[in-house]
């Protein structure tokens, strides 16, 4: 008889049907009976496609380099971390020459890939061209200009300023006739 | 054959890549359901490694090296992506609605089995694992899907022990939330 912490620990050797009948047995009694772990397996089951993927067992079995990796053995660990492995190490011409073997060894397709980071560096180019331009242009139109020049231009004085007489419109204010002396009292 | 690779041999290289294909797209797959992404990252994997080719160690197994570039351009490429809002996760197709309904009422056998065949059950993974954090999602991913140490997580990620176990903690946690709203109690079969 399992129990929980038993169970719960046999969740992805039953998921990849890597159980024995008679453990197996034993793993489904128990889910049968215990309500916590039948939850726990089915949360489980809502993760395990991504983190235990259909065919795991035969890459892994698959997986046996001349220098097999030993897992779960920390020496086997990179002491100075590809983590941190300067990505600018792979130099273009490097990576095209990588494209190139992995191509012709039928390893991975490259073309959309390539495809995508041409267009990526085009979409860059002519950026940064307008951009470039957008600098030239007002450089050159707009000249800097002291305040004093900019007040006393005639350029600058606003159309909105009404002619004496006129309302903002441009429409005749009419006069106001004079108050009379004798409602002036 | 890596000493081949390092003395700038494209067959060895090539012969590498074939032998650690598999491996590589496996790693890839636990971080993404989308099959191109999965070559693409692959073959990025391995034009890094070639790329670094000079500054690979002899005593580190030429595996675990890969290894770790790939876990790497998956986390760059996680941290890329937008994270999902968790309640969007209730967000389903009627596929995914379906899966879920299996989750339910299915016997635990039924499962592993309807798990194969089902795209949906891909997809919905992924979603939920995508309302994780990135590094959330990476301890998760590397620690229930590799099956590594938390002394074996940090020194790929560079990171505390303690860190990895509170990122591990919170993604559980945050997992659970997720499954609470997903897995109802038990149909009892008794009944």
């Amino acid at each position: 008889m399992m129990n929980c912490f038993e169970t719960r620990q046999e969740f992805v050797s039953f998921w990849r049907g890597a159980l024995d009948r008679e453990r197996r047995r034993v793993l489904l009694a128990h889910l049968q009976g215990c309500s916590k772990c039948d939850r726990a397996f089915r949360t489980f089951a809502l993760t395990a496609p991504m983190l235990h993927p259909k065919g795991e067992a035969v890459a892994a079995s698959g997986d046996a380099a001349p220098q097999a990796v030993s897992r779960g053995m920390p020496q086997d660990l990179p002491q100075d971390l590809p983590i941190g492995m300067s990505m600018s190490g792979a130099r273009r011409a490097d990576a095209t020459r990588a494209a190139e073997i992995l191509r012709r060894a039928s390893v991975c397709r490259l073309e959309p890939r390539r495809r995508v980071r041409q267009w990526r560096e085009l979409a860059a180019g002519v950026s940064a061209v307008a951009a470039a331009a957008l600098v030239a242009y007002f450089s050159v139109a707009a000249p800097p200009q002291s305040f004093d020049e900019v007040v006393t231009s005639s350029d600058s004085i606003s159309e909105t300023v009404p002619l004496p007489g006129t309302d903002f419109l441009g429409q005749r204010i009419p006069s106001i006739p004079a108050v009379s002396s004798d409602l002036a009292g | 054959m890596v000493a081949g690779a390092l003395g700038g041999e494209p067959a060895a290289f090539a012969e590498l890549a074939t032998r650690h294909r598999a491996r590589v797209e496996r790693i890839c797959q636990r971080f993404f359901s989308d099959t191109e992404q999965v070559r693409d990252l692959a073959q990025e994997t391995f034009i890094h490694a070639y790329g670094g080719l000079k500054g690979y160690r002899a005593e580190i197994p030429f595996g675990a090296w890969l290894r770790a570039i790939a876990i790497n351009l998956c986390y760059d490429e996680l941290r890329r992506r937008r994270r999902r809002p968790e309640e969007l996760v209730a967000d389903f197709s009627a596929a995914e609605a379906n899966w879920v309904g299996l989750i339910n009422t299915a016997t635990p056998e039924e499962l592993v089995e309807a798990a194969e065949e089902r795209r949906e059950a891909k997809v919905l993974a992924d979603k939920l694992l995508a309302t994780l954090r990135p590094e959330d999602r990476l301890v998760l991913t590397l620690q229930n899907g590799e099956e590594l140490s938390v002394s074996e997580i940090a020194g790929i990620v560079g990171w505390s022990e303690a860190k990895v176990k509170i990122r591990a903690f919170r993604a559980r946690q945050a997992l659970r939330r997720q499954a609470a709203r997903l897995v109802g109690p038990r149909k009892a079969e008794n009944e």
